[in-house]
């Protein structure tokens, strides 16, 4: 592990964790640490557990072992909803939209704090409601303009194509006012020139709004060309963390991948 | 705290199985015994012997009916709401029978084989169309409503609602030493018992059993290994259909009287029986069935007997509360 | 074919109607199969009943008590069984609503297989009132008219509270929550509230069909909230369709104008017969809709196709 590897105030501190899922060890001990403000990469073959990682992280699953810790508090062993609202939000790789509610539903339920979620607030505070719905509303709008996808406010989730989907559940992300968001695949099932279009939308959300984000991703393009940082992964354990030039040439890297040597 | 992983499958286990499968097994058989000798100290080894004679006979037929219900469930992940009428079905199409002049066990054997054949037919024209169309628990749970709606009361419409015996003989008792047993009850429990051994043998040893073990475990890598799933599916629903008739068969001679509802009356009891051993394990629903039955019996000794059925209600919400998972399951049972 | 037969057959699909919003708002709104309905309905009734005949209680004052006492059931059932998996919840509440069918049934504070009677005094002297008020309209002859009209005024508010919580950020969540209870999770959302809330509703809504129940009957046994009102209400669902208000009320109306209806054929069977015969036949209506027509009558199929 480099020194690059443990980054200088980092948003989220991974250590140690630890994964079983009957006999078999999704996650082997793994360390790394995501610097704010970064465009991370995690890469790896499959099955190295990116996946139960972010589960892990996101609260889907609990570690047997290690701690997470993320903005400086630790939320190893957090329930899923608590981690979205401080702060941490993640995407799905099977696109996870609400089908049958409209494309409007969908981004104004992921807002936080909405007094109208509460029924003694519904019951006593209407003015405050109303008051939230508009913001609510206007916030959503705006959103899905600048992902282009306006026009389909009023149309049902389930009716959009795959890459109007996927942008849609990051759009929807974002609702939820992020600090950090985990893309799983962003670019799967999406054309290149609507992946390019995403990942614009991320470079602009990571300078206007000082995001930071994690992204799993199979297209080594995307990843040396976009990236900021790289961590690879490999039968459970983190076996590098660096810029993508120095994690190119690793040797470890190359024969976790068997031979395949990343583009 | 979220218990290890969210719904859906297991990762495949690499732990050695025959240890661990016989270890709880173990440890619940000899709690049954700790407990059959505690009750012999508190009330007497005469009470506590009777009852727990008297709950051998109920473990044969909620271990025959659970174990039905749990086949389904593993292998098809269907929650049969209408598997107590299947009993009822059973039962009286044994009484239909014996009225054409057949004695009785040969009837029940007949009646048997018809309500398996049933079973299958509703698998063909009801549940395999939904399992192709993908349907929902909600609506599965509410085809699986009706069709235990259209059974009792197409047996209530032929039958009658009123109660009837089942027409053997229930006087005529048998001394075992200081314990006693109706005759009837007798052949009952050891024709319970006896299906009970040969059922979890035949789980263990035959292909066919251990098919069924696969599909329900997982199916996709059942299929995966050249099982063929399709011909597992008619299997388990004609064991559940024949497990079911005999149970229901088995219950009408040991109380000695029925009514349309019975089935649905003890659903509860049989899932109860099913959930304690871990839904979709056979071995379980069988030692289920047995713990549920000792346990009504063992409670007489100290609760009215009115309150019999709420000891399987109490031990299915203590173990949905406690052990979800049941004693041998491993499927994951949180969300 | 006379009016008050008619009318009191629309008392009985109006209780169903209140009884089936509840389950509406559990099953087509945040997607909880809840087969415990019959059980909150009975604790309604039956808190009612004791607190006017045992405590001297009003009432008036009785109900809204009731009322809360089958929502902290419904809480007290919800907080361990809602973590619990989809069917394993249904058989948490079928398990619930049978303790307390058999709980009214054997224990003596209820009055065991006597039941309950004469809490119905008030109601009845409002009754009369409000039959006098009919009778300058011409309809003072239809007895069962005021219960008619309360239970369906009633259905009516219900009703109208219910849509707008559905049309309001809340409601919003619980059809997330119904959708992909996950994924609204990953959106900040406390899904165990909200499902603990939905059943909190319900079990209001049931308390509420069951003093009209027991205003109907007169006398509270335990054997009047048996299963089969769990199944006929879902049956009403089915028949309306989960996630239509509109379709409640329509399908209460229909399953009750059918089965009473079926009285005046005149078949050549007995009265036993044919009452299994109606049972047969919800059953065969619960399969083909379910398998064929899962929306309902005024359901819309759109939303029921993305929903898979």
């Amino acid at each position: 592990m480099t020194e690059a590897g443990f980054a200088a105030d980092p948003i989220l501190a991974i250590d140690d964790l630890d994964k079983r899922f009957g006999g078999l060890r999704a996650v082997a001990g793994a360390s790394f640490s995501v610097r704010r403000g970064s465009l991370t990469a995690l890469i790896g073959p499959n099955g190295a557990g990116k996946t139960t990682l972010f589960d892990l992280v996101t609260g889907f699953t609990s570690p047997d072992r290690g701690t997470i810790r993320f903005d400086g508090g630790a939320i190893t062993g957090l329930p899923p909803h608590r981690i979205t609202r401080l702060g941490l939000v993640r995407t799905f790789q099977l696109t996870r939209v609400f089908a049958a509610m409209t494309v409007l539903d969908n981004m104004m339920l992921a807002s936080p704090n909405q007094p109208g979620e509460s029924l003694w607030h519904l019951a006593v505070q209407q003015q405050a409601n109303r008051r939230s719905e508009t913001a609510v509303r206007e916030r959503a709008l705006a959103l899905l303009r600048r992902f282009d996808l306006e026009n389909k406010s009023a149309d049902y989730a389930g009716t959009l194509s795959g890459g109007q989907r996927k942008l849609l559940e990051l759009a929807r992300a974002l609702m939820t006012a992020p600090r950090m968001v985990l893309l799983d695949e962003p670019m799967a099932g999406v054309n290149r020139v609507l992946g390019r279009r995403l990942l614009d939308y991320v470079a602009d959300l990571r300078r206007t709004d000082d995001m930071t984000f994690l992204f799993v991703e199979h297209d080594m393009d995307v990843v040396m060309t976009r990236a900021d940082h790289v961590v690879v992964m490999a039968d459970g354990v983190v076996i590098a963390a660096d810029k993508p030039d120095v994690v190119r040439a690793d040797p470890r890297v190359i024969t976790a991948y068997l031979g395949r040597a990343p583009q | 705290m979220t218990e290890g992983g969210r719904r859906g499958g297991d990762a495949p286990s690499l732990a050695p199985q025959a240890w661990r499968r016989l270890s709880p097994a173990l440890w619940l058989a000899i709690a049954l015994v700790l407990i059959a000798l505690g009750l012999a100290v508190v009330v007497g080894p005469v009470a506590a012997g009777q009852a727990t004679l008297n709950g051998l006979v109920g473990a044969g037929y909620f271990a025959l009916g659970a174990v039905g219900l749990t086949l389904v469930y593993g292998v098809l992940r269907l929650v049969n709401f209408a598997h107590g009428d299947m009993l009822t079905v059973g039962m009286y199409i044994a009484i239909a029978i014996m009225a054409l002049g057949i004695s009785f066990w040969p009837a029940a054997v007949l009646a048997m084989i018809l309500t398996a054949l049933i079973a299958m037919l509703l698998d063909r024209i009801m549940w395999e169309p939904m399992r192709r169309a993908q349907t929902s628990t909600l609506q599965l749970f509410l085809v699986a409503t009706g069709l235990a709606l259209v059974l009792r009361y197409s047996v209530q419409f032929f039958a009658g609602s009123q109660v009837r015996t089942v027409g053997l003989d229930t006087i005529s008792s048998v001394d075992l030493g200081p314990w006693h047993l109706g005759r009837l009850q007798l052949v009952v429990m050891l024709v319970g018992l006896v299906t009970i051994v040969l059922a979890g043998i035949a789980l263990r040893y035959t292909r066919l059993g251990k098919e069924m073990r696969a599909v329900a475990d997982n199916i996709a890598l059942a299929e995966v290994t050249g099982i063929d799933t399709r011909r597992t599916i008619r299997v388990t629903w004609l064991v559940s259909g024949a497990m079911a008739a005999l149970a229901g068969i088995l219950y009408a001679a040991s109380i000695g009287s029925i009514n349309p509802n019975f089935g649905f009356t003890i659903l509860l009891s049989l899932f109860a029986a099913a959930v304690l051993g871990g839904i979709g394990n056979a071995y379980g629903a069988l030692a289920g069935g047995i713990v549920i039955g000792l346990s009504q019996e063992w409670a007489t000794l100290f609760f009215n007997p009115r309150w019999k059925p709420a000891i399987g209600f109490a031990i299915l919400i203590l173990t949905l509360l406690v052990m979800p998972r049941g004693i041998f399951g491993r499927k994951k049972a949180r969300s | 074919m006379s009016v008050e037969f008619w009318i009191g057959v629309g008392v009985i699909a109006g209780i169903y109607a209140i009884f089936v919003l509840g389950l509406q708002i559990n099953v087509g709104f945040t997607g909880l199969l809840n087969l415990g309905q019959a059980g909150f309905m009975s604790i309604g009734a039956y808190a009612m009943g004791m607190l006017v005949v045992d405590a001297g209680w009003s009432l008036w004052a009785a109900m809204p008590v009731a009322i809360a006492i089958a929502v902290t059931a419904g809480l007290l059932v919800g907080l361990p069984s809602l973590r619990l998996r989809a069917d394993y919840f249904a058989i948490a509440t079928i398990a619930f609503a049978e303790i307390v069918r058999y709980t009214f049934q054997n224990a003596g504070f209820a009055g065991g297989n006597q039941g309950i009677i004469g809490y119905d005094a008030e109601w009845r002297a409002l009754a009369a009132w409000l039959l006098h008020q009919l009778a300058h309209l011409g309809l003072g002859g239809i007895t069962q008219l005021p219960l008619f009209l309360a239970v369906w005024f009633c259905f009516g508010l219900c009703l109208m509270v219910l849509r707008l919580l559905a049309a309001s950020p809340w409601g919003r969540v619980l059809r997330a929550i119904r959708e992909d209870e996950d994924a609204a999770a990953a959106l900040g959302k406390n899904v165990l509230v909200f499902k603990l809330q939905s059943l909190a509703i319900a079990a209001a809504l049931a308390a509420i069909a069951g003093f009209f129940l027991a205003l109907n009957v007169t006398y509270l046994y335990p054997s009047e909230f048996d299963p089969t009102f769990t199944f006929l209400g879902y049956a009403v669902l089915v028949l309306g369709g989960y996630a239509s208000y509109g379709g409640v009320a329509l399908g209460a109306v229909l399953l009750w104008s059918l089965m009473e209806g079926l009285r005046f054929l005149h078949l050549p069977i007995s009265d036993g017969q044919q009452g299994s015969l109606r049972f047969v036949l919800i059953g065969l209506a619960l399969i083909l809709l379910s398998m064929l027509r899962p929306q309902g009558l005024l359901g819309r199929k759109a939303e029921m196709r993305l929903r898979r």
